[in-house]
């Protein structure tokens, strides 16, 4: 594939290149948008607006990092966005947190129905409660683990997304896996283990 | 000390799952759902080729022609059948002029 006639095509908004494109990033967006947000609809929904991104912000592209790189970057932003917006609108809504009644990981304080269609149902309860002691991780932390962990990105490849060193990559990633044991031993230690 | 250590040992070999979970296609219809979002189908692509001297006031005409030929020959087949039913009637009940005339008579 010629890469430069493939980005051409694409500033020139043409069919078939949009085409070409959602065969060759389609999956890879929207699993990405899965591992962030795991909820098959709401990912799908997602996925669609950084391609619309991807539409729009196109002739913004320079070509100084990889067409997959800046597509990844659009996705996570898209991703967290929409964290963000859900996790605003669950706090608005729980004012229970305020008086310090509420469980810190609770299913009805987390953004989103979990319906993650690549996990096992006989794994399903653990992971959830993983996804929602992941939410609570600080974003830079939440991005690397997410990337590396789930995604199975490289340290290169999440440093050249993130736009962070490979040094620093690493050690959001401990602090992340750091702050997650502790959320979770904490979780489990309430539930009685 | 021991139900301790199983805790962090279960909590590690969790959080360490997430590498094991496998990735998923795309839904349904999600590249067209996609492309008719960006770029929808222009509405000739599926209309047939028309020669250029197909012109709107060309096919006017000829839909023009078409409707009176067809006037004219439902007008002149009425006209035929009414002429054609008074005949037979004219002959069943022996009005007939023709019938006068016969030289068995």
């Amino acid at each position: 594939m010629d890469e430069r006639q493939f980005l051409a095509d694409l500033k020139a908004q043409k069919r078939d290149a949009y085409a070409k494109l959602l065969d060759i990033y389609g999956k890879m967006v929207f699993n990405t948008c899965l591992s962030f947000v795991p909820n098959a609809q709401d990912a799908e929904d997602i996925a669609q607006e950084v391609f619309v991104k991807v539409y729009t912000s196109i002739l913004e592209f320079r070509g100084n990092s990889k067409l997959s790189t800046w597509i990844y970057r659009i996705a996570v932003n898209k991703s967290l966005e929409f964290i963000r917006k859900k996790n605003a609108k669950k706090r608005f809504g729980f004012v229970q947190s305020l008086t310090g009644n509420a469980i810190p990981m609770d299913k009805s304080s987390y953004f989103t129905e979990f319906d993650h269609p690549g996990i096992q149902l006989e794994r399903k309860e653990q992971r959830e409660i993983l996804f929602y002691a992941i939410n609570q991780l600080p974003e830079g932390q939440k991005v690397v683990f997410t990337l590396h962990k789930i995604d199975g990105l490289s340290y290169k490849e999440v440093s050249e997304i993130t736009k962070k060193s490979i040094s620093s990559v690493e050690s959001l990633l401990f602090r992340a896996r750091k702050n997650l044991k502790q959320i979770l031993t904490e979780y489990y230690k309430k539930e009685g283990w | 000390m021991n139900d301790k250590k199983n805790t962090s040992q279960f909590v590690d070999e969790l959080i360490d799952s997430v590498e094991g979970i496998r990735t998923v296609d795309t839904p349904p219809f999600f590249r067209d759902k996609v492309l008719g979002k960006l770029i929808p189908e222009k509405k000739g692509d599926g209309v047939l080729f028309h020669p250029s001297w197909l012109t709107l006031k060309f096919q006017l005409t000829a839909l023009l022609i078409f409707v009176f030929l067809n006037l004219g020959v439902l007008y002149y087949y009425t006209n035929y059948n009414q002429q054609q039913e008074l005949q037979s009637f004219a002959e069943t009940y022996g009005l007939s002029s023709s019938q006068d005339n016969s030289i068995l008579n």
